[in-house]
């Protein structure tokens, strides 16, 4: 299983990465950023929202999004676990990411998750059917 | 104490990742597992593709304080910690990639030691268990 999707959304790529960039998906993953080589591609961003494990086949795929993707775009992690960071601080790469933490869509996930997003938020939740009036 | 032999090795990398990820003595460090497996992937992938061995032994010990894994393969003696570290200064769209596994594994663990006896590599790992 890749464990990952990839999409383009303007200039920028958004990779949606599982629970482990590695020797298992890694090699999959460039092959499908090379897809987008070429392209005017400006920010790759990696949403870490669920990493665990990140080995060096992972940062590989890092490395070839700076390298060979457009003209040296910006790479952005998000929600990245401290774990994760301390390898790419590790690595001195912490200072050529941007790290971004967002309340991540991929949170929000079943019923149970909507309830305890609107029970800490200012917000009412609805739950209709199409043809279901309010009242 | 596990031991666990592959044989043959060339392309099963993730079978061998996997059934070392697993055991009991691996799996049991819930707080470093990650990093271990990690390590472990590291280690493997260098021995499978660099080695040229057509096995490998993996024995683990595991107790309180410690785990520690000792790789043995019997193919060209290669010491892995001789291996120039990556230059970090270089910025990183002029990098070249490579070293990149071993400074992991060397980073992450408490010790890394290499011995060439009886005509295999011996690679051994250990990393301190943090009860809290």
């Amino acid at each position: 299983m890749d464990d990952f999707t990839v999409t383009k959304n303007g200039t920028a790529l958004v990779i949606e990465l599982g629970s482990s960039l590695n020797t298992a998906n890694a090699p999959a993953l460039q092959a499908e950023l090379a897809k987008y080589v070429g392209q005017p591609i400006e920010k790759v961003v990696y949403d870490a929202s669920e990493l665990l494990t990140l080995s060096s086949s992972g940062l590989r795929t890092v490395y070839y999004a700076k390298q060979r993707l457009g003209n040296k775009p910006e790479i952005v992690f998000v929600n990245c676990a401290k774990e994760i960071y301390n390898t790419l601080k590790m690595i001195g790469l912490a200072s050529a990411i941007k790290f971004v933490n967002v309340e991540s869509k991929r949170m929000i996930r079943s019923r149970e998750d909507l309830d305890n997003f609107a029970a800490n938020n200012d917000v009412v939740c609805y739950s209709m059917k199409l043809g279901q009036s309010e009242d | 104490m596990n031991r666990l032999h592959f044989q043959p090795i060339q392309g099963k990398s993730l079978d061998i990742i996997d059934a070392i990820v697993k055991t009991e003595e691996v799996a049991s460090v819930v707080k470093n597992w990650a990093m271990l497996s990690v390590v472990v992937e590291e280690l493997v992938v260098n021995i499978v593709d660099y080695a040229h061995s057509d096995y490998l032994d993996v024995e683990i010990v595991r107790d309180k304080k410690c785990i520690i894994l000792r790789f043995h393969d019997g193919g060209v003696p290669f010491n892995p910690l001789k291996k120039p570290s990556p230059s970090f200064s270089i910025p990183m769209e002029h990098r070249k990639i490579g070293g990149l596994g071993i400074f992991l594994v060397i980073h992450n663990m408490d010790t890394v030691a290499y011995e060439h006896t009886g005509g295999e590599n011996i690679l051994t790992v250990m990393k301190k268990i943090k009860n809290k």
